[in-house]
């Protein structure tokens, strides 16, 4: 089939029904490969289809059109027709080709960076990922190049809102997503939260990298448990340990691979000064290597913070100059300025009386009695029960899936005897594992 | 700048919603490819609307999208300077940097506002974090002198004990909502947890 043919084809077909919108798929791939070579041609066919009505044909159509002149020269006259694209194309046709769709992001990604603009391919990235999801809790490749787009744009706020919806789903059949795709996810959404120093969220998305059921670990996987370690550091004063299911895999190799952050750990948490500063420059090459020393000083400067607090549980009230001497720092007006701070960022509760130049340690005032807090509490149980509503919907799933029901059958058979013939006629439910009864 | 690019910071400006500014800036410029916009970028502006939101982090990755050339931009280096005076937490050095910059006419109104706002959270840190303080000290947090600083302190009803200032903290009213909403609250949980 030409390319005219072709044309006329998907103006014709795009139009009806599921079936033909299948059958001009088939056609499109079989074509793909002919027309690879027929850029010019390609291109100046694209300008006759709507991205609204014919969004397959124009799909591949902007691939072959996208890998001409990659990966030394971007193309802006493709960027432009592929933003338009993704932000009108037709989400029923373009599900049908999940895998070309990704590349097609991919591309775009590619060709900002090629003409030296990542951030022309933040919103249209966004436009995509927010297509090609079945649900807004799914997880798609895209999310990924959406958030490396933002990074190197350093556009970091366009990305909250994406990274603010919990990710639920996965489903590789509709969105062609691969496993390094969700460990990248999590890897550069954690990244986006460290640089607006929103460390809960930070550790939260790289828990979810180290979490993933996985045998084999990934040089991604190693890179997000040392940054994990390190924010843990900030946030924290500790590297709280991982879940319990974790991939005992990844375990393993956290402790041959990871050695320098285990160190620089345990060197923060012993009692004497000098250990922190020592490991940080016994490891600094490596830490420079990974990209994190910015984060490593980070870490250096939380823990006058943290004797500080420390203080709070041995002394009600202490002078400024006791609490200067105790924590390493030179003069009672520097230690009045950290507190100062502190109080600020709420990282501590103190009164300090000038005229005597003592502090006193105050207690959380927080009663958790006012309305906001009522508030927030109503928000937080909401939250849990829609969430365990999500996992009764999924446990009732996995229930009724077949795979798993005779697995559970041939289980029990062994158990039973003589068979029961009434259970070949039983429904499913009734065979399914329920919560309740186990 | 081009000439609708001017009339919205200048629109957005002019009606005090200045919580509005830093947002819009950064959604135009994720889209703008013009060369002459984007060599006139108001980045100075962006990021002062970004303090206004005290969004330092926002604030600080506007400095970083800034090519060198618009680093060499008096309005910018300032607007960068008083970013680092905040995120250090650093409350005195803020205020000289307020006062001796020469703002550019843009940017007055979003500083003045900033400055405003500054010295609410300063009074408010300072009925928290102290039970005492030197007028001097109290003065240099606000960026007023110690005249002014005894006045501010009798309108936040502190008491003057010879020659420092008795803080007390002010009590937040609660508001009250309806307890009919807090029963209707109660009673769906515990329908839900029954289930």
């Amino acid at each position: 089939m030409n390319l005219s043919q072709l044309l006329h084809a998907i103006k014709d077909m795009s139009s009806r029904g599921p079936q033909e919108l299948v059958q001009l798929l088939q056609q499109l791939k079989v074509t793909e490969d002919s027309l690879r070579n027929q850029g010019q041609k390609v291109t100046e066919a694209l300008a006759h289809l709507d991205p609204a009505r014919e969004s397959l044909g124009c799909l591949f159509f902007l691939h072959i059109v996208g890998n001409i002149g990659m990966p030394d020269h971007g193309s802006q006259q493709f960027l432009v027709a592929a933003t338009r694209f993704l932000s009108s194309c037709d989400v029923e046709q373009i599900r049908l080709a999940p895998d070309k769709f990704v590349l097609l992001c991919r591309q775009v990604r590619d060709h900002a960076v090629a003409l030296g603009s990542p951030k022309l391919a933040v919103s249209p990235l966004k436009d995509g990922l927010q297509k090609l999801a079945p649900t807004p809790e799914h997880v798609t490749p895209i999310h990924a190049d959406f958030a490396l787009s933002c990074l190197q744009a350093k556009h970091y706020n366009a990305a909250a809102v994406v990274l603010e919806q919990t990710i639920l789903d996965v489903e590789p059949a509709k969105t062609s997503m691969k496993p390094t795709d969700l460990l990248l996810y999590c890897y550069y959404g954690g990244m986006i939260h460290i640089g607006r120093r929103k460390y809960p969220e930070a550790l939260h998305m790289f828990v979810q990298g180290l979490t993933a059921p996985t045998f084999v670990v990934n040089a991604i996987t190693i890179a997000t448990y040392k940054k994990y370690a390190l924010v843990s550091l900030i946030h924290s004063g500790s590297v709280t340990a991982l879940p319990k299911f974790t991939p005992s895999s990844v375990s393993r190799f956290i402790k041959s691979e990871a050695q320098s952050y285990i160190d620089l750990a345990s060197a923060y948490s012993s009692k004497k000064q000098q250990d922190l500063p020592n490991a940080i420059e016994k490891h600094q090459a490596r830490f420079l290597e990974d990209g994190n020393l910015g984060l490593v000083k980070l870490v250096l400067a939380g823990r006058t913070k943290r004797a500080i607090q420390k203080l709070t549980q041995t002394f009600l009230t202490l002078s400024l100059a006791d609490i200067a001497q105790q924590v390493g720092l030179e003069t009672a007006t520097e230690a009045e300025g950290y507190l100062l701070r502190m109080v600020d960022a709420g990282e501590i509760f103190a009164e300090i009386d000038a005229s005597a130049g003592m502090v006193r340690f105050l207690e959380d005032p927080e009663q958790y009695t006012s309305t906001s807090a009522v508030q927030h509490l109503n928000a937080t149980i909401q939250a849990s029960f829609a969430l365990a509503e999500k996992l009764q919907s999924i446990n009732t799933q996995v229930s009724l899936d077949p795979a798993y029901v005779s697995k559970l059958y041939a289980k029990d058979k062994g158990d039973r005897f003589p068979e029961d013939p009434s259970d070949f006629d039983a429904e499913p439910q009734s065979l399914a594992y329920s919560f309740q009864d186990g | 700048m081009s000439a609708s690019l001017l009339q919205v910071v200048a629109q957005l400006l002019a009606s005090g919603h200045y919580s509005d500014v830093a947002p819009q800036l950064d959604a135009i410029e994720l889209q703008t490819v013009d060369q002459a916009d984007l060599d006139h970028w108001p980045y100075a502006v962006q990021l002062l609307g970004h303090l206004y939101n005290s969004n330092l982090e926002d604030a600080r990755f506007v400095y970083k999208r800034a090519s060198s050339t618009h680093k060499q931009d008096p309005q910018l280096k300032a607007a960068f300077a008083t970013l680092q005076h905040l995120w250090n937490k650093d409350y005195q050095g803020f205020w000289p940097l307020l006062t001796t910059t020469q703002w550019s006419e843009v940017t007055l109104p979003l500083v003045h506002a900033i400055a405003a706002k500054q010295r609410q959270d300063a009074v408010r840190l300072v009925s928290h974090a102290y039970s005492s303080i030197q007028p001097d000290r109290l003065a240099s947090l606000t960026g007023i002198n110690p005249q002014e600083a005894l006045q501010l302190a009798q309108s936040e009803g502190w008491q003057m004990n010879g020659d420092i200032i008795t803080v007390k903290r002010k009590e937040q009213p609660d508001t009250h909502k309806e307890s009919q909403d807090h029963l209707q609250h109660l009673t769906e949980f515990v329908v839900q947890l029954e289930v």
